[in-house]
């Protein structure tokens, strides 16, 4: 029994194995882990600086994405309540990817996902409208926005966002974004 | 009236450094910004605007700005739009957008979309980027 404990994390770790890890992170996405991290992929050395600060604004608003959408909330010292979910940075051959995962409700998924592929049909121009399009009219209806965020994740990167979605239960799924910014 | 100054940091948050000048009207907006509560912070500084041109004087905003997330961007888009409101209503203000050379033509994109957004004219000026660490 003890053996099998840990085979999940196990398994992870060999999937991760061949890749070069620049952050992992599982928990509750405050402000702390926030900055930690995005310091972490802002102290790196990249070649050229251009790709390190797309990185970094990809990080930033999947981050507070994860940080106020999450379905899954955790309760800290302060009272405040944070999203929890788990972000990946890694660097292959060819780019940096991010990915970045959390609990939704099914209900909203179906909105995210059909969100999500509206901005993959885009172009940069067209995704530089439709960002001054929403951020023209979600002004106060809602202060936080995470629309926004998506749009501009999708324009930093410069490729299409990969989707994966999971069932665990009847009322959530286990969303992921993956996004790559090319080196 | 007093001025407005808001040093910038770097913290857990990203802070803005401000320089509201009530005597000579020169004011900026220099540096990054990501922020726990961005429409209060830009709505004090939408205020002293407001507040500034009770009387009859000019302004100059420098926006200098590296790095913004994108709730802050929707709080400067208001301060901008107030900004418009008060040059509609005859008020003598200049607004200029700082962009750095290089580029990537990324800040200066985030410019014309402001300007486009808020219908206020904005001047595009290019500078020499230090290599910061």
């Amino acid at each position: 029994m003890e053996k099998q404990k840990y085979d999940n994390l196990v398994d992870f770790y060999s999937s991760m194995r061949n890749r070069d890890i620049i952050v992992y992170y599982k928990g509750p996405f405050d402000e702390i882990i926030l900055s930690e991290i995005g310091t972490k992929i802002r102290n790196k050395v990249f070649d050229p600086p251009k790709i390190g600060n797309r990185l970094f604004s990809v990080f930033m608003e999947l981050a507070q994405n994860i940080a106020l959408y999450s379905a899954e909330k955790n309760q800290l010292e302060s009272g405040a309540k944070w999203g929890v979910g788990t972000i990946a940075v890694y660097e292959t051959e060819t780019s940096f990817t991010l990915v970045s995962g959390n609990l939704v409700k099914n209900e909203v998924l179906e909105q995210i996902v059909s969100k999500c592929e509206e901005i993959n049909t885009l172009d940069h121009d067209g995704l530089r409208a439709m960002k001054r399009e929403y951020r023209s009219s979600e002004i106060k209806a809602d202060h936080k926005g995470g629309n926004i965020g998506l749009i501009q994740v999708a324009l930093k990167s410069d490729m299409p966002l990969e989707l994966d979605a999971k069932q665990v239960d009847s009322e959530h799924s286990f969303f992921t974004i993956s996004v790559n910014v090319l080196k | 009236m007093q001025n407005l100054i808001i040093e910038g940091s770097r913290d857990t948050y990203f802070t803005p450094h401000v320089e509201l000048n009530a005597q000579t009207g020169i004011c900026s907006i220099t540096g990054e910004s990501y922020l726990e509560e961005p429409f209060e912070f830009y709505e004090r500084i939408s205020s002293w605007f407001s507040e500034f041109f009770n009387e009859d004087k000019k302004l100059q905003l420098d926006l200098k700005l590296t790095y913004f997330n994108t709730s802050s961007s929707r709080a400067i888009l208001e301060m901008l739009r107030t900004l418009k409101e008060l040059k509609d209503e005859g008020k003598n203000l200049t607004v200029n957008w700082y962009y750095p050379d290089p580029d990537d033509e990324e800040i200066l994109m985030e410019g014309e979309d402001f300007m486009e957004e808020s219908g206020l004219d904005i001047n595009m000026i290019e500078y020499e980027m230090e290599e910061e660490i």
